[in-house]
């Protein structure tokens, strides 16, 4: 109560605060607070996890494996090929008469999988890239973030592409090349965030007190950024579980008889003519709920960590 | 203002130089040729192949060559695929296609998101805003590459409507339904953005300065929020425009327009290396200058950005 | 009749589950030409009520009570009565020159917009006037003024180009909220003199808001002091000044360090300004008043006039001495 009162009474700036609707603490467990009163958030963090928990759960009752072909029902996949808990394919049969609810639950693996590691291998990146370049700034700066915006300005597919077909197209090359080309927005978002922090009496107090200068980006700077990049993080993991989608759509991804919900998504996208919804209506149904889970998850972290974004 | 130009010039090009090698070098490293196939030709023949296409020279050499012929003659080399075409070919043939349903894509995209974006954040809290908050959301969980099927479900083979692919010499009915695939997102991010910045810029000391000179609701919006709100809309069209690019290669291959796209993807999956060096450098190109103008028009916009 | 004439002026905000009252049943008074200072610490209420008058209030806001201008109730008006009133009979400078100008746009387009809107001038009769003016303001070079951007000019050049801006349409009125605050102390010395001639020059009102003494007493007329949203103390400076009749009124002056007696420490008001949701019982003052009394928390004083015109709301009787607060 006693910073509200402090508040109300307008030690500081109290008109904005009032018209603004009263708030503006920023300690962690306020943003927590604040992130669990975003309801929708938090209704997204729980479906995330229950996904995920299926993916791991799901196989121990599927009754077919991603690759065996059901000759029972091939070439009348239309009529026959539909969801049923009979035959055992819940969530149908794909064209090929292999079971689709093994291969949702492993194409919901592989696209999760990317998505994070994905994000991390950027996070990981970008973070060091950019604090360094924000630290130490000057010379060292320009040159580090000019390359970074030369290489910003790379229409990224091609790259990705090219090497999707000189290094095979393999799960590790898939996130490892998205990675690399993420990171770059990630190093230009800690290098402002550092830029900022710099400046702060905690930092000072650090050089003051002889600490290296790697040692406290590495102790005092990066903590620091915690916050910003794990927003940039989850906004990041549905970015690229759409790039890799897109990749896997044109036919240019993971390769088979491995699956990742784009390809799912891409090859029920050809047969809805034949009035088999099935095959696209699942990939597509978990990759748009984990899409809009990580966005709304993402949107109430940045709301709870940056109240006045809004 | 033209020194800022310049200065952005002298970014650009060494940006674009970097994508040639890059693409260059990276095609040279990858496994196979072309020309391998089925059958497993003698040493003799591959050497000739390779002298026919000036593949034996050495790389700094075929690289210059390469640079220097585009620079000069807009001359991208031949084929490795298609014995009777040069890529030059193939690129005049499928840009015009890209180019006219992307640039209607583009203007849809901005014309019409930017002018929700405003009409939301003025009118905060009402429908209208609702309405385009949620399609927003909505509009960002489902790709182009989703949409567009879903698109031709309904109005190619539930309503017969529009045709599911093709290209038609470019007639209107043949040119929508790409359109709407790749600008949709976009409407809606756009929208979005436009919405939160002008929401924001609403709220600045200057405006309340305008409304403290009289001045209309509509005078205020639009002569003094307007152009510092759109800047980060405008920021945010660079990577529209290259977004669209690189969407542009799911449109072509779902509605199979025969565009750059098209080209793109099957050159990948042939192997012929020299189409996909050259739709990668003029699709670059094309980004690079994308960037580039988005640049001057924020610095046009943004007094503070020129100097 | 006086220009402005505001009774009972009430200002809240609707916030989420509750409405706070930022200012409680002010009244008051401004003849033509005359300056009067409205005087306070921060959360006082003395922007809010500035705000209010200009129909300038955050859309959670709300005021209710009468603001008679000119023979005119503002309070209630539309929003399109409203904006022929501004600019044209009321103008209005903020705060923050840094920040109160379109940084997009010339500042000579920002002062022709005015008079164009306004009076209908066309464009070069707008550009001859406000060059005019920027002289009048007392720029150097106003000309090259015109052209440029804000973020050309410096903090004193955009306050004065705020004040030419205000005074294109020779409002009646003019409010300026701490206009000196944000400036260096050399170009507030230069500020205050530009207000006094430029109102003496055109024959406007002033109200000056701030919680700077010192400007006060070289400008204002009158002054009035809020304290949580109330009003406290009225009357001309010389008597405020001289002899305060309410202890946070001579709190004020107190703390005002004084260039010619050498003091061993600053005096401050104890205490620190209220919470506008809880507030005390009695007189709003009383935690921190050091002439309180038992009457102080059962009764909150109302204003009352005193001989010769000026107004105190406190119970204490006798004439003030300085006191230390019991804590």
């Amino acid at each position: 109560m006693a910073t509200e009162t402090a508040r109300v009474a307008g030690v500081v700036d109290d008109d904005e605060t009032l018209e603004s609707g009263g708030r503006g603490r920023s300690l962690w467990s306020d943003a927590l607070h604040r992130f669990m009163r975003n309801k929708a958030a938090v209704a997204s963090v729980v479906v995330l996890i229950l996904i995920v928990v299926f993916t791991f759960v799901g196989p121990f009752f599927s009754q077919w494996s991603i690759e065996r072909i059901d000759w029972s029902i091939l070439g009348m996949v239309a009529d026959q090929g539909g969801p049923s808990i009979d035959t055992g394919h819940f969530f149908g049969a794909d064209e090929l008469g292999r079971d689709l609810y093994s291969r949702v639950i492993q194409g919901t693996q592989i696209s999760l999988a990317v998505g994070v590691l994905g994000a991390a291998v950027a996070v990981v990146i970008g973070t060091l890239y950019g604090a360094i370049a924000g630290y130490f700034g000057g010379r060292l700066d320009s040159a580090m973030m000019r390359f970074v915006d030369i290489f910003y300005s790379i229409p990224y597919l091609f790259i990705l592409i090219l090497m999707l077909l000189i290094f095979g197209r393999s799960f590790v090359v898939l996130f490892m090349g998205i990675g690399l080309i993420s990171w770059l927005g990630m190093s230009r978002v800690v290098r402002g965030q550092t830029l900022t922090l710099k400046n702060r009496e905690f930092v000072e107090a650090a050089i003051a007190t002889g600490v290296r200068p790697l040692a406290i980006v590495f102790r005092h700077i990066v903590p620091n950024l915690l916050g910003i990049v794990v927003v940039y993080a989850t906004l990041l993991i549905p970015e690229i579980i759409l790039l890799e989608s897109f990749i896997s759509f044109l036919g240019l991804g993971i390769q088979e008889p491995n699956t990742s919900l784009g390809a799912l998504i891409s090859d029920g996208a050809q047969t809805m003519q034949y009035g088999e919804l099935w095959q696209i209506g699942f990939p597509l149904a978990f990759f748009v709920v984990i899409l809009f889970s990580f966005f709304f998850a993402g949107d109430g972290l940045r709301d709870a960590l940056d109240p006045k974004d809004r | 203002m033209l020194t800022f130009i310049l200065r952005r010039l002298a970014i650009a090009i060494p940006t674009l130089l970097v994508l040639i090698v890059l693409s260059f070098g990276l095609m040279h490293f990858a496994p196979g040729n072309p020309f391998m196939g089925e059958k497993h030709l003698p040493a003799e023949v591959m050497r000739n192949i390779f002298a026919r296409y000036g593949l034996d020279k050495p790389l700094w050499q075929q690289l210059g060559e390469y640079v220097w012929n585009i620079v000069t003659r807009f001359d991208f080399g031949p084929s490795f695929v298609y014995k009777d075409r040069s890529v030059t070919d193939i690129i005049k043939q499928g840009f015009p296609v890209t180019f006219t349903y992307g640039l209607w894509s583009f203007v849809a995209a901005a014309g019409i998101g930017i002018p929700l974006g405003v009409i939301a954040a003025v009118r905060q809290n009402s429908w209208a805003d609702y309405v385009a908050v949620g399609v927003g959301i909505g509009a960002q969980v489902v790709p182009n590459f989703v949409l567009a099927p879903i698109l031709v479900l309904i109005f190619t083979l539930w309503l017969h409507w529009l045709p599911g692919g093709g290209w038609n010499d470019g007639k209107w009915n043949y040119v929508l339904l790409p359109v709407v695939a790749l600008a949709t997102t976009y409407v809606a991010n756009i929208a979005r953005l436009m919405r939160s910045s002008m929401l924001e810029v609403l709220h600045s000391n200057y405006i309340r300065t305008a409304r403290a000179k009289g001045l209309p609701g509509y005078q205020v919006v639009l002569k003094h929020a307007l152009k510092p709100a759109l800047l980060p809309v405008i920021s945010y069209l660079g990577p529209v425009f290259v977004g669209m690019i690189t969407g542009s290669v799911v449109v072509d291959v779902f509605f199979s327009t025969g565009g750059i796209g098209q080209w793109f993807v099957n050159s990948a999956l042939n192997r012929d290396y020299s189409t996909l060096l050259g739709v990668t450098v003029l699709l670059g190109a094309l980004t690079v200058a994308g960037n580039l103008a988005v640049d001057v028009l924020y610095a046009w916009i943004d007094p503070k950005i020129r100097y | 009749m006086s220009l402005l004439d505001v009774r009972d002026l009430s200002i809240g905000f609707h916030m989420p589950g509750r409405d706070v009252q930022v200012v409680d049943r002010v009244s008051f008074s401004l003849e033509q030409s005359e300056t009067l200072a409205i005087v306070g610490e921060s959360g006082s209420g003395k922007t809010q009520t500035a705000f209010s008058l200009m129909g300038l209030l955050a859309k959670n806001g709300y005021s209710t009570g009468s603001v008679r201008f000119d023979g005119q109730e503002l309070i209630g008006m539309s929003e399109a009565q409203l904006n022929k009133v501004r600019a044209e009979q009321i103008a209005m400078i903020f705060q923050d020159p840094m920040t109160s100008l379109n940084p997009y746009i010339r500042v000579g387009d920002q002062l022709t917009e005015v008079l164009m809107l306004h009076k209908g001038a066309n464009k070069r009769d707008a550009t001859a006037e406000a060059i005019r003016m920027l002289d009048a303001v007392k720029l150097a070079d106003a000309r090259n003024i015109f052209r440029r951007f804000p973020h050309e000019c410096s903090g004193g050049m955009r306050q004065r180009i705020m004040i030419a801006m205000a005074l294109l349409c020779r409002p009646k009125l003019l409010i300026a909220d701490e206009p000196t605050t944000a400036l260096d102390v050399t170009v507030q010395a230069q500020m205050l003199e530009l207000f006094k001639s430029l109102t003496d020059e055109f024959k406007t009102a002033l109200i000056i808001i701030s919680h700077d003494l010192g400007v006060v007493a070289g400008l204002a007329d009158r002054m009035l002091v809020m304290y949580a949203g109330r009003i406290v103390e009225s009357g001309t400076v010389d008597e405020l000044f001289y002899d305060p009749r309410h202890p946070y009124t001579l709190g004020l002056l107190d703390s005002t360090p004084n260039v010619e007696t050498k003091a061993h420490r600053l005096r401050s008001i104890k205490g620190s300004p209220p919470n506008l949701e809880h507030l005390p019982d009695g007189c709003v003052f009383n935690p921190r008043c050091p002439y309180r009394f038992d009457h102080c928390f059962a009764e909150r004083p109302k204003l009352t006039p005193l001989p010769g015109g000026r107004e105190k709301a406190c119970f204490y009787g006798a004439p003030l001495v300085h006191r230390e607060a019991v804590a």
